[in-house]
């Protein structure tokens, strides 16, 4: 009988992710899925997934896992976890290819903190509206719409992974943290005062608050000043989007944020750079650059061709 | 304020990252806008543009989520100012719900402070926001939250000073001018009136949101046996709601 991988212990906010739900905002339903998009994909890329399957995605916390198939092939990649197999030092960015009883062991994150385990061929899940990822607060997607737990079972699709040369992630390809992020200025940048968008702009270290999570990074520091009574009819948000509440002080929204929000929008985080702040842990220090749409929008397209030429570049291990 | 001015003579058009356009056709709570953004909405889900991938209605605005790499924010925006908002077709599908709420005690635990509030009696602050007819204005937030317009201005309430870290799903609520209905269980400063049995939202059941952006709703009290008999219901996949067509 195939099986797959047994939990014998994950850290809080271990979820099984995918690129996310597309179709349901209307009905308020979130996109939700990884926090870092593109290493789940790089993930997926090493055990030669199509890019958008389901993997096991840890917020800074450690996990365990036993192999109950006879083989399976996997891959870790992002943050800086550390990985080990049967108790000694295992290859990140990574395809190993793992025996049946043997232990692989994530330990916990500091300086960069989501990483995604891909299993060649993918898990049996069920997809609920469209994607498999988790959104605890619904209780949507991955196994019974939670995190993962010690002792649940994830089937592996493949009964067992043939023997070939494993690949490996050019060095030069590994993610480097970034400090300053790019944003497109707006929706509602003139429910700001000129001295309001400089000091978002000019603020060299906001601070990642300890209050964040898949929802939003709050960040402290310097106030943004508004105008009016710091509230708007409620209108549509995206993960990127910078709400300013009555504190002054921004949110960025992430992941798993809601579909609408009544507090105005300074700027949105462009797509390619918010996987590197969600990469980020409370206390990391950030800044902002307004950039053109066409700006982001071309570091949209390289990012793209990025990944499409990955699978190229992956060195084939002897 | 007539409800005309609240409509903008062109819309403005924004972008949200480099994957969207927030298109606002006005601004306030108005239900002339508001029906105006979903026939919008229908028309450009009908036309199928390419690269539109998905929309987000609210009260005044429009998200259209689209790939930068299959059409540009500039030609979006021109296929968006060619339609013509005057002429949009008015006959879009809407839906009226008869609702049920079982009221107060544990099902509404600010009730009487409501009540006290606006110098009403429960029983009154029941009828008002039970013969009140509402416009779901928007779904957003997280699944199935009903956002309503139309509560009757002796029940205009804010919030409570102190959210509550767990509501559940079902939570029938008010909250400045605005009622709500929960679809899951969420934290909330919203003042809880009641709860109904409806799932707004059921992954489980086909389909599973029942309610849509623009229809109406009305609710009826029912006791807790009734509440807790529809519950069961509610449970097995029925949808305990009357669903009328309002297009007759």
């Amino acid at each position: 009988m195939t099986r797959g991988l047994l939990v014998l212990q994950a850290g809080a906010g271990t979820t099984i992710q995918d690129l996310g739900r597309t179709g349901y905002r209307r009905y308020g339903v979130t996109g939700s899925g990884a926090m870092d998009p593109l290493a789940l994909q790089v993930a997926n890329c090493l055990v030669g997934n199509p890019f958008d399957t389901p993997c096991i995605e840890l917020n800074i916390g450690s996990a365990d896992f036993r192999v109950t198939t006879d083989s399976l092939r996997c891959a870790f990649h992002g943050g800086d976890f550390n990985l080990s197999l049967n108790g000694l030092p295992a290859p990140v960015s990574t395809s190993l290819r793992l025996r049946q009883g043997d232990i692989i062991s994530i330990s916990s994150a500091r300086q960069r903190i989501r990483g995604y385990l891909a299993v060649e061929g993918g898990f049996e899940l069920e997809p609920v509206l469209g994607s498999c990822a988790t959104h605890v607060r619904s209780k949507l997607g991955g196994l019974d719409g939670g995190p993962l737990e010690a002792g649940q079972e994830l089937v592996c699709l493949e009964t067992e992974a043939p023997a070939r040369k494993e690949v490996s992630l050019p060095y030069e390809l590994h993610p480097k943290t970034r400090r300053q992020f790019r944003v497109i200025l707006g929706p509602q940048a003139d429910r700001f005062t000129a001295e309001g968008i400089y000091t978002f702009l000019n603020t060299t270290a906001f601070r990642v608050d300890k209050d964040s999570d898949s929802l939003g990074y709050r960040l402290t520091g310097a106030r943004i000043e508004y105008i009016g009574d710091g509230n708007i009819v409620s209108d549509p948000v995206v993960p990127g989007c910078v709400q300013v509440p009555a504190s002054g002080h921004p949110l960025v929204l992430m992941a798993d944020c809601p579909t609408t929000g009544g507090y105005p929008k300074i700027a949105t985080v462009i797509s390619t750079d918010l996987p590197d702040l969600a990469q980020l842990p409370p206390g990391a220090e950030v800044s902002f650059r307004a950039v053109s749409l066409e700006e982001a929008q071309a570091a949209r397209q390289k990012r793209r061709h990025w990944l499409a030429e990955l699978p190229n570049k992956l060195i084939t291990l002897p | 304020m007539s409800e005309a001015s609240l409509l903008y003579t062109t819309p403005c058009y924004s972008p949200v990252g480099d994957g969207a356009m927030l298109i606002e056709l006005g601004q306030g709570i108005d239900a002339t806008l508001n029906e105006r953004v979903l026939q919008l909405e229908t028309y450009i889900r009908n036309l199928k543009v390419a690269g539109v991938i998905e929309t987000t209605p609210a009260y005044a605005s429009l998200l259209l989520h689209y790939d930068p790499d299959q059409v540009s924010f500039d030609d979006l925006q021109a296929t968006v100012s060619s339609i013509h908002l005057d002429e949009l077709p008015t006959d879009r599908k809407r839906y009226g719900w008869q609702i049920p709420v079982c009221y107060g005690g544990e099902y509404g635990e600010d009730l009487d402070a409501v009540a006290e509030y606006h110098h009403l009696t429960s029983a009154e602050v029941i009828r008002l926001h039970s013969k009140g007819r509402y416009r779901v204005y928007m779904m957003g937030f997280a699944p199935g939250f009903t956002y309503l317009g139309g509560l009757a201005e002796q029940l205009h309430t804010p919030r409570r000073d102190n959210p509550r870290l767990h509501t559940p799903a079902g939570s029938v609520s008010i909250g400045g001018m605005q009622a709500l209905i929960a679809g899951v269980a969420m934290p909330s400063g919203w003042q809880l009136l009641g709860q109904t049995p409806l799932a707004t939202y059921d992954p489980q059941r086909d389909p599973p949101f029942l309610i849509a952006p623009g229809d109406e709703v009305h609710f009826h009290p029912v006791n807790a046996t009734e509440f807790k008999r529809l519950q069961k219901a509610a449970a097995k996949g029925k949808w305990v709601a009357e669903k009328v067509s309002l297009n007759d």
